[in-house]
């Protein structure tokens, strides 16, 4: 019934535009072998090629393929939105149910911890973390997962609570059912359009501080990123004075903005938004 | 009816009136900011060391300077020195008149100005640099890339016969006194600072109290700024300026084409986007700035191997990295460490042709034949060769650490980059907590201080060299001092205590409409760096006041345009006022 409505909210124009766009990135991040003419790292060719037959967005200021970055670069935004959204729900859900369906003093103190997780400004934390650790993207991951888990168990905490005491959670449980069969089979598939919106939510989140973190440097140097070319084109002093703005800078800004656009698209139409 | 028209009447000439008096007030207020006094400009000059961005110069006086962060020429700006580098190189007297040396280079005689006065009207008496040069000793600043700045180690005596000789007594004789010692130590007033308790902290005002040029106004460390005045006193003459600034900027391009700054110091690719801006005049030559690839090599038990610094050479192709990283801003390194531009280079040193094969036969040979599956070596225990590539977090470092990466596993070693601020750079590598680093720094084209400190600075210690290293500083025989410099590099190419991978060049802009007269000092000032800041420029430049106040007009009709935007937005929001308040019954 749900999974119905939920479809049926895909099929408005949002919706399937959103879910265009996100297949298309994800497609360009599986097949980027086939499709990237070098491999991101190649720094094989001269630096600061304006775009021509071999290098068709040109080449930056190592020589590296610019093409080929952007595609690459897919893989790593793309990993960073679904290990850290997954992350997310899974530990923002397991965290959400247990506490509200238990209750009590536990839940008390649960949600007193995501409070304290709530009140700790992101950005700035993100910022030392990422800084104090080691540049690497697993690190990064592992950080706004951390950073972003408490939103999801508030959210499934509150709807756990609700469910909890609804009538058809009751009765299964007057009926003899477990704990853990109640909330595998009543209570979880509830949370699904909460779950889907953290997914989208998180994944925008994800992909926006992958990028900024690249941007200022705190990236993962190993992994081609939109955020890193960004970095590395205004940082070049001639990029704004010649057109390679036009082919370094510009397709890495749109590549992020249109990805963002997609999982948009996608969280509004699951809202019912047309 | 009629009434109604005249009361509307009325309130139009009223709201114009307003209107009138706030559109002059606006021109008459930014005409008058403008001007000081009767039509004379102040001469301002603002200036950016943009390649220092990234640092902080320190407090301008002799002891709290950060050598890093061209805090010596701040420093310059208000203390000087016995004698100091023209626009030959030639050593010119500042405070001292003339000197002379005795015939076995052990006994120095300076003979000091006349009439100079401190900052603060004081007299300048001999008694000021014998102060000085006791206290001093002892006081070194230190830094990890232990520069050896104030070198009073070969002073034996410093007297005063009178007010206005000073005779200075070695303890050995030292070829290049005049540059690395006359030439650098500052002149530090007595009466300011016998009473000084922590002199390494000490920073209030009176503190930048010198002779120089220019007095110190304000210092601002957390925007990294300075503000200095001119010395009217000053005895080679007035700067021709009467304020000097030096601000951090975070587009020096932009700011130099918008007026915003007057002269700043630029990487090449930063010159390319001047073009067109046929008012920024450009200098450039060579500035001994060295990129070197570090080792640690007295706590990594395989980086000291030889052989595999040795490797590590041939795997690297300088040429290809100095033309990705700079552009042509700059020139491969020499095995020999001196720069090819020196007139101490020695080109029969061995060389390190890029050659990935050759690297590879001498890891395996070294021991580190077997490899894991994603193709790093692996030592005798089993252990990756894996390194932490430490960096500066500025640009060029991160992609001279990205590309030795590259190289680097092509000869199956892996690395680990990490960046830091210079400061925290220079802090582990000072520590000695990194296993590879990347260290931009200047040298200089005087061998004591170019080759001499190499083993401090690279952790290689080859008695021989040092050896060497003794013998070159006391030998003021020219040709028998290059046959050592040249053994040195000899040694140095065959050890390979570090890897200078390229040498960057010097460039400035500054706007010669405004202010001309920048030149490039063939050594350097302070024994041999910041080539393009040398005090004197401001003494000898010229301030082109009819182009400047063409400038300052095309200023002046901006900020009018601004005034008149501001007034008649005043002048439609108090109409639509008058005529609402007009309307109410």
């Amino acid at each position: 019934m749900k999974e119905r409505a939920l479809l049926q909210r895909m099929r408005s124009p949002k919706g399937t535009a959103g879910l265009i766009i996100l297949s298309f990135f994800t497609t360009i991040a599986f097949a980027a072998p086939v499709l990237a003419p070098y491999y991101p790292s190649d720094v094989s060719s001269s630096p600061l090629l304006a775009p021509d037959r071999d290098h068709p967005l040109g080449t930056d200021d190592v020589g590296r393929d610019i093409f080929s970055n952007l595609i690459y670069g897919s893989r790593t935004s793309l990993t960073v939105a679904l290990v850290v959204s997954l992350g997310v729900l899974v530990i923002g859900t397991l965290a959400g149910v247990f506490s509200g369906y238990i209750g009590g003093k536990i839940d008390r103190v649960m949600m007193r911890g995501v409070d304290i997780f709530l009140m700790i400004p992101d950005l700035p934390l993100i910022l030392i973390l990422a800084a104090y650790l080691r540049p690497s993207i697993w690190n990064i991951i592992f950080i706004l997962t951390v950073m972003g888990w408490p939103v999801g168990a508030r959210i499934t905490r509150a709807q756990t609570r609700t469910l909890r005491v609804s009538g058809h959670v009751n009765f299964a449980r007057v009926s003899g059912a477990s704990n853990w069969c109640v909330i595998k089979r009543h209570i979880i598939p509830d949370l699904y359009p909460i779950m889907t919106t953290t997914i989208v939510m998180q994944s925008i989140r994800a992909i926006l501080s992958e990028s900024g973190l690249a941007f200022l440097g705190l990236g993962d140097p190993s992994y081609p990123s939109w955020g890193t070319m960004i970095k590395y084109a205004i940082s070049y002093p001639l990029v704004f004075f010649s057109n390679a703005w036009m082919w370094w800078l510009l397709p890495a800004g749109i590549c992020i903005t249109m990805l963002v656009l997609g999982f948009v698209f996608v969280g509004q139409a699951m809202e019912g938004d047309k | 009816m009629n009434s109604g028209d005249q009361m509307k009447l009325k309130e139009k000439s009223i709201s114009f009136l307003i209107s009138l008096i706030i559109i002059s007030s606006m021109l008459f207020s930014t005409a008058a900011g403008s001007d000081t006094g009767d039509g004379q400009q102040e001469k301002v000059l603002t200036i950016s060391m943009s390649t220092f961005t990234t640092l902080d110069g320190g407090f301008p006086s002799p002891l709290t300077l950060n050598p890093r962060g061209g805090g010596y020429v701040m420093t310059s700006y208000c203390f000087d020195t016995l004698v100091w580098p023209d626009e030959t190189g030639n050593f010119i007297g500042l405070l001292a008149d003339s000197w002379e040396s005795s015939d076995d280079g052990l006994v120095w005689t300076f003979h000091l100005r006349e009439g100079v006065k401190w900052h603060d009207g004081e007299p300048f008496t001999s008694n000021d640099v014998v102060f000085t040069l006791d206290y001093i000793k002892n006081k070194p600043l230190v830094t990890a890339v232990d520069a050896s700045w104030y070198n009073t180690a070969i002073m034996e005596r410093v007297e005063a016969p009178d007010d206005s000789t000073v005779v200075i007594t070695l303890t050995q004789p030292y070829a290049p006194f005049i540059p690395l010692v006359a030439g650098v130590i500052p002149i530090m007033p007595e009466h300011v600072w016998k009473d000084v308790q922590d002199p390494a902290k000490y920073s209030n005002m009176d503190a930048a109290i010198g002779t120089g040029p220019f007095i110190l106004e304000d210092y601002d460390m957390n925007h990294k700024s300075y503000k200095f005045s001119a010395n009217e006193d000053y005895f080679l003459g007035r700067p021709v300026i009467d304020t000097l600034i030096h601000i951090q900027t975070s587009d020096a391009v932009l700011s130099l084409k918008t007026g915003e700054i007057d002269e700043s110091n630029l990487a090449f690719d930063q010159i390319q986007a001047l073009n067109g801006s046929d008012y920024l005049k450009v200098i450039s030559g060579p500035s001994y700035s060295v990129y070197r690839l570090r080792f640690n090599i007295p706590s990594n038990d395989i980086l000291n191997n030889t052989e595999v610094r040795k490797a590590i050479y041939h795997s690297l192709d300088c040429k290809d990295i100095v033309n990705r990283v700079l552009h042509g801003g700059g020139i491969a390194g020499n095995s020999g460490y001196v720069p090819p531009y020196s007139k101490w280079y020695n080109p029969n040193v061995t060389q390190y042709e890029y050659d990935p094969e050759k690297a590879d036969m001498m890891l395996d040979k070294a021991g580190y034949q077997q490899r894991d599956k994603d193709g790093v070596r692996l030592d005798p225990e089993g252990n990756r060769l894996e390194f932490q590539l430490l960096y500066c977090s500025d640009q060029k470092s991160q992609r001279l650490a990205e590309l030795i990466q590259i190289y680097l596993k092509n000869i199956g070693i892996s690395t680990v980059l990490k960046s830091a601020d210079m400061q925290t750079v220079d802090g582990l590598v000072g520590e000695g907590n990194f296993d590879l680093a990347i260290y931009m720094h200047g040298t200089t084209n005087y061998p004591g201080r170019m080759l001499n400190p190499l083993p401090a600075i690279t952790g290689w210690n080859n008695t021989e060299f040092i050896s060497l290293a003794k013998e070159q500083i006391v030998t003021t025989d020219e040709d028998e001092r290059k046959e050592l410099v040249n053994r040195m590099q000899v040694l140095i190419a065959d050890n390979v205590p570090t890897i200078p991978i390229m040498y960057k060049n010097l460039y400035c802009a500054f706007n010669q409409d405004k202010f001309d007269g920048y030149f490039y000092t063939p050594d350097g000032i302070g024994g041999g760096s910041y080539m393009e800041h040398n005090k004197l420029v401001y003494i000898y430049g010229s301030w082109n006041g009819e182009t400047l106040r063409t400038t300052e007009g095309g200023n002046r009709v901006t900020a009018n345009s601004i005034g008149i935007l501001v007034s008649l937005a005043i002048f439609v929001s108090a109409f639509i006022f008058i005529r609402r308040s007009s309307r109410r019954p």
